[in-house]
């Protein structure tokens, strides 16, 4: 009884690693999307994947999921070893969650006019990678998670 | 990231099962149901019949009694094709089931658990408030105590499965004396015994398209008192989805 606040505190530090993993998912399903079509969709005679803008691009998708990929599942990993999680968990998911919304709006941007059609899944994909920002607590919420494993008594 | 990284032989085959589920069910049909905001219940049972939402909890509880990286491969390689499959693998299992299983009682376990884990029904989790978003402390639903029952009071928003789901872990105040974070209490509310509650779903363009705007909890179930002293097991219910909003009816 009167426990409440505490357990889904516990409870929600478990879920970011959840979001975390979806909001990787987005973002990874996102790149893959934009390898396929950039490499098939020519422009000026070439596929646009031909072009160094879409490089650039492409490559900074694929480090930042590969950098989300290494904190979720070592968040996930700590978590499952019984270790503290806390701080990388909120860092997994602020993480996480503010690349796929980077990612697939650069993947709409790629696909150019199709990315904004419902016929190429990036639109979808760039709704969904909102509300990886804002539930099970908002990005504003891991930083201050985050921020008061680095403080702790400091300031309080 | 290397696989051996984090991976063992397992995980990889889990990986691979979900990878061929995502690729050949759920991606060919992720857009049909998106444009007609319809919950793939078709899905949910295949994804029940694999096992897929009891990943992390005993076998003798209705699991897979599979570990937690297997759980977070599932989510991950589920989102790269449809965030909204995702979420209903995520939410039933982290907000709607693991509740119970880290703090619920024996006989709570019991009686809940394998429904959610084998996916008979689908869980949720019932904390944010029209008033209680980031400031969960603000929460103000109440439970009172009466004696054989509980009685909720109270309204909940954006609560994903609240249109589908069955069985909720709810956070209401149960003194009202106590200081903000303080004096609350999360109760197991299952659809069943609903009094009268409504829900309406969110616009077709949300991703998790089983969140519901309003999601009242109304309570007035007989405790279950366990022995050895642990508290008793509360219930009440959400609604389906209906059309239009009401609010609850008040205490009986």
């Amino acid at each position: 009884m009167n426990n409440g606040f505490r357990q889904f505190l516990h409870t929600l530090d478990g879920g970011r690693i959840g979001i975390a993993a979806l909001a990787l998912g987005l973002a990874e399903g996102a790149l893959e999307e934009c390898v396929t079509y950039t490499s098939t969709r020519k422009q000026f005679g070439r596929p646009v994947a031909s072009f160094q803008g879409v490089h650039f691009a492409l490559a900074d998708m694929a480090t930042e999921v590969e950098a989300a990929k290494q904190l979720v599942y070592h968040a996930a990993w700590l978590k499952q070893q019984g270790h503290p999680f806390k701080k990388e968990a909120a860092m997994a998911k602020l993480y996480a969650s503010e690349l796929c919304m980077r990612a697939t709006t650069k993947a709409v941007q790629l696909h150019g006019g199709y990315g904004y059609t419902t016929e190429y899944p990036v639109e979808r994909m760039m709704r969904d990678a909102k509300i990886c920002e804002i539930g099970e607590g908002t990005s504003e919420i891991q930083r201050i998670v985050i921020a008061r494993q680095l403080l702790g008594s400091l300031i309080d | 990231m290397h696989d051996s990284l984090y991976f063992s032989d397992h995980h990889l085959q889990v990986r691979e099962m979900v990878r061929d589920f995502a690729k050949t069910v759920v991606k060919p049909t992720a857009h049909q149901y998106d444009l007609e905001s319809r919950f793939p219940w078709d899905h949910v049972k295949q994804m029940a019949e694999l096992g897929l939402f009891g990943i992390p909890w005993p076998e003798g509880l209705g699991g897979s009694g599979m570990d937690y990286l297997s759980y977070i491969t599932v989510i991950h390689e589920l989102a790269k094709v449809d965030a909204s499959h995702a979420i209903t693998v995520s939410a039933h299992t982290t907000l709607g089931t693991s509740p119970i299983m880290d703090f619920g009682s024996a006989e709570q376990k019991r009686r809940f658990v394998p429904l959610l884990a084998t996916g008979t029904v689908l869980g949720g989790f019932g904390l944010t408030e029209p008033g209680a978003g980031s400031d969960a402390g603000g929460t103000k639903t109440t439970a009172v105590d009466r004696g054989d029952h509980y009685v909720l009071n109270g309204s909940k928003i954006f609560i994903t499965h609240a249109g589908v789901g069955e069985i909720f872990c709810i956070t209401a105040r149960t003194d009202p004396n106590a200081k903000r974070t303080h004096g609350i209490t999360a109760f197991v509310v299952t659809k069943d015994t609903c009094d009268l509650e409504e829900t309406s779903a969110l616009a077709s363009d949300t991703p998790i398209r089983q969140t519901s705007r309003n999601a009242a909890a109304c309570c007035r179930e007989r405790k279950r008192t366990s022995s050895g002293g642990e508290p008793p097991t509360r219930a009440s219910s959400f609604s389906r989805t209906r059309s239009s909003r009401k609010r609850m009816s008040s205490d009986p």
